[in-house]
């Protein structure tokens, strides 16, 4: 029984106590005020469970309302007979909570129904995905049901974020409620399952090599670089197929901050899910995997690792050492040497005016900041700009064409369409192909503040949203360079929620388009986004590993650098 | 009891801080609707667009009738001993009870639901109707508003009887306008809320509220024009539920608040 219950239980018995004590004194005083008290019983009952009432407490509010019915009564007598039948019939509550299953049971099947069917009836990428809802309802309904029974909490996020990473889709997403952050965060522990010192990336070249290593490993002549061959007997992207983790879109909260503090993705671009094709798999086995390698000389190993542990901390830091950048403030400049500074955009986002308004000067603030301090790096001496978009979380699209404005070659630029809303249909307007129509254009006016000065973005798989529209935008023009060892998310429609009664579900229910009036960014069947082709990917290779993991440098910024010398 | 009934009547028709109070409340929700109203298209949205908007805040504010009618019948007769110069005359308290029970839960409710429905009448005359929500469905709900209103109202002459005192009624008007808006604006985390969404079955807040409350899926443009989908049925044994659970409530407060009165010392 929750404690709540049981002060209210308790509470409720002393009361009843107390009404035994008083059916005597209330005769005495002649005072009709006091029969209010036989009243109280029932308010209480329900005002203490905080949780609101539950068919298993019912005991406990037949119990008040016997001892209530002391107020109808003027022999004292009587009054303390219902005080005592109502402390009586109180306390079954304790057996009836304990014996009953569904005691404050959460009806986790009920919140999917809910939620799915909202999403299903609003979700706008429904046919350019290709989304069967009824396999999807087919799969999960029963997952649900099943959890519904077991009250797992855990299950709920890890079968919530298998379901969300059916759609590829960066913008679909469950967000728990906190009580269900550390059922959640140990759910997503135990599916990346153990660690035996090491974590596996796929190379650009195809192969699979040794991450993050453990210096235990050093024994084997395994060290970061060193090229797996196999896993257990398999292939690693093989074996991170089979990792309860895998396809999963979910991630992990702080219990107190409620702050992301890991995330797994089901990406959009096909491309993006390829290159952590192989990260998976370090988790899967027993007490001890079998690994192959190849050792120094070129020549295939074997060494039995043992389990030391859970891969969760070392499937955190690879993640994190690998999509790079650092802990900054959003908008914050750095000059990072004599010609080059770098601005770093963590999201789509100025300050909640700006951000709650489609005005076209509702940037021109930050476009002043902007500029203002483009002009003095100017006198300073800079010419080019590297742009960190790498895990930006996306925001206001507006905001992306004023960032844009100030580095886009002079003349009007386009950015997206809206879609034609039908009040009729109470659904975005299709025309009799089954395509949305296109609404207004959104365009801005360019500056180009650099002059001949470049621009580098840097971008990840986690650039999503209005990151990607800002890649989307930037990334043909000739005065701009796009990096990545990956192209960015591939998510560009905006985004909405429904809340249900143990967590948020987000989807794309907002329609934007291209030009031509096809879907702006998001990928469809074939799982290839229409940003990013103009990536150019640096490739992940021994060099790369080296740098992020033995001398921990931000690669990719100094290949901008690099870039920008030559 | 009839000339009693009649009297109480008379006195409500007759009171002009009654008439008053109602204008006020009035002219209270139409400005606000007026100056809530979003023009940002030069075009007023239609009634049946603004009403699941803004309804709760209407019926929230219509609330104050029934305590302020309640009040007056039933508080100020025992501030002046009006109840008591009648029990010494001879009539019987059931008769002293029901006749100001009965009136005014017949009049407060009607108020409460016609000051909420009133102002809709006159934007909709002004702006137009529109199709958003069927008006069949508006008018069931607005209908089904007089069963947590006659429940809240016996909660009322359950409190006057209990108090003897109008400013029971005062501050049970403000209370439970104040409870309203909290609901209505969704800070569950306040402990008098959350209380209250337990009191659910006591005080009918919820039912009326979740009467106000239309099901919607709202989505934008990136224009941040907002579009509105609704859900405005209501399920059978919604409003089964509402209806029965209003009747027996009712029932129980005016049955307690007989008993107390009945033995009640008037002193």
């Amino acid at each position: 029984m929750q404690t709540i219950d049981l002060i209210a239980v308790a509470v409720c018995v002393l009361g009843c106590g107390g009404l035994w004590r008083l059916a005597d004194h209330a005769d005495r005083v002649k005072s009709t005020k006091w029969k209010l008290l036989w009243l109280l019983l029932p308010v209480l009952s329900f005002v203490i469970t905080k949780r609101g009432p539950d068919i298993s407490l019912l005991p406990l509010y037949l119990g008040a309302v016997i001892a209530a019915l002391g107020f109808f009564t003027e022999i004292a007598a009587n009054r303390k007979k219902l005080a005592v039948s109502g402390a009586l019939c109180i306390l079954l509550s304790i057996p009836a909570c304990d014996l009953n299953p569904r005691y404050r049971a959460k009806g986790y099947l009920k919140d999917f129904e809910a939620l799915f069917s909202c999403m299903r009836e609003h979700y706008v990428l429904t046919e350019h995905k290709g989304i069967d809802w009824d396999a999807l309802y087919a799969k999960y309904q029963p997952l649900f049901a099943e959890i519904d029974r077991t009250q797992d909490a855990g299950q709920n996020a890890l079968v919530w974020g298998a379901l969300t990473g059916e759609f590829h889709d960066g913008h679909v997403g469950y967000s728990h409620f906190k009580d269900d952050n550390d059922a959640a965060a140990a759910a997503v522990r135990n599916a990346l399952g153990n660690d035996y010192g090491l974590a596996v990336m796929r190379c650009t070249d195809g192969s699979f090599a040794a991450v993050n290593t453990d210096e235990s490993l050093a024994k084997f002549g395994i060290r970061n670089g060193t090229v797996i061959t196999k896993w257990d007997g398999k292939s690693p992207d093989a074996v991170s197929r089979t990792s309860p983790a895998y396809g999963l879109s979910t991630f992990v909260a702080d219990t107190d901050s409620g702050e992301v503090i890991f995330r797994l993705d089901s990406y959009p671009d096909i491309d993006n899910e390829i290159f952590w094709s192989g990260v998976l798999a370090a988790g899967v086995g027993g007490e001890s995997v079998t690994v192959t390698y190849l050792d120094a000389s070129g020549k295939e190993q074997t060494a039995v690792l043992p389990k030391i542990g859970e891969f969760y901390d070392r499937c955190v830091q690879t993640f994190r050492t690998i999509n790079q950048g650092v802990q900054a403030g959003n908008l914050q400049w750095t000059k990072i040497n004599r010609t080059t500074a770098c601005l770093r955009l963590k999201g789509m986002s100025y300050d909640a005016k700006s951000y709650s308004s489609a005005e076209t000067d509702a940037f021109d603030e930050m476009k002043d900041e902007i500029r203002s301090t483009i002009l003095r790096y100017q006198t300073e001496g800079v010419r080019d700009v590297v742009i960190d978009l790498r895990s930006n979380e996306g925001g206001s699209p507006h905001m992306v064409d004023g960032v844009v404005s100030m580095f886009a070659p002079k003349g009007e630029h386009f950015n997206m369409c809206t879609a034609v809303w039908d009040d009729k249909k109470h659904s975005w307007a299709t025309n009799e192909t089954g395509s949305y129509i296109k609404g207004k254009e959104i365009a801005f006016q360019g500056e180009q503040l650099l002059g001949d000065g470049r621009v580098i973005l840097l971008v990840n798989s986690e650039t999503v949203s209005a990151g990607d529209d800002m890649v989307k935008i930037m990334e043909d023009m000739e005065n701009v360079t796009v990096l990545g060892f990956t192209e960015p998310n591939g998510s560009c429609q905006a985004v909405n929620f429904k809340i249900g009664d143990f967590g948020t579900l987000s989807f794309s229910s907002c329609v934007t388009l291209d030009r031509d009036g096809s879907i702006f960014i998001d990928s469809g069947i074939d799982r290839q986004s229409t940003d990013g082709s103009g990536v150019q990917i640096i490739p992940f290779d021994e060099t790369a590993i080296h740098a992020l993991f033995d001398e921990h440098q931000d690669y990719l910024m100094d290949k901008a650098l690099e870039m920008l010398k030559q | 009891m009839t000339d009693i009934i009649r009297f109480q009547f008379r006195q409500l028709f007759r009171t002009r801080i009654v008439h008053l109070a109602n204008i006020m409340m009035l002219c209270i929700i139409f400005i606000l609707l007026f100056l809530s109203s979003d023009t940002s298209d030069e075009i007023r949205e239609t009634m049946t667009a603004y009403l699941p908007q803004t309804i709760s805040f209407a019926a929230a504010i219509a609330l104050m009738a029934p305590l302020i009618m309640i009040g007056i019948v039933c508080g100020d007769d025992f501030q002046d001993k009006t109840i008591n110069h009648e029990l010494t005359a001879g009539r019987s308290r059931a008769a002293s009870f029901f006749g100001r029970a009965i009136p005014v839960m017949i009049a407060a409710p009607l108020t409460a639901v016609s000051l909420t429905s009133i102002p809709y009448v006159i934007y909709g005359a002004l702006f137009g109707i529109g199709d958003t929500i069927p008006l069949s469905n508006i008018i069931l709900r607005i209908l089904l508003m007089l069963f947590p209103m006659l429940r809240l109202s016996a909660f009322f002459i359950f409190l006057i009887f209990v108090t003897k005192k109008q400013l029971a009624a005062v501050i049970g008007a403000l209370g439970t306008t104040l409870l309203t808006i909290g609901l209505i604006s969704g800070e569950a985390s306040l402990p008098f809320v959350t209380a209250a969404q337990h009191f659910h079955g006591m005080l009918s807040l919820t039912d009326l509220l979740n009467l106000c409350k239309f099901d919607n899926w709202r989505t934008y443009d990136l224009t941040l024009k907002s579009f509105y989908t609704y859900y405005p049925e209501l399920p059978a044994s919604q409003i089964v539920l509402i209806i029965v659970s209003s009747l027996i409530m009712t029932a129980v407060w005016l049955l307690l608040g007989y008993h107390f009165f009945h033995v009640d010392d008037m002193n």
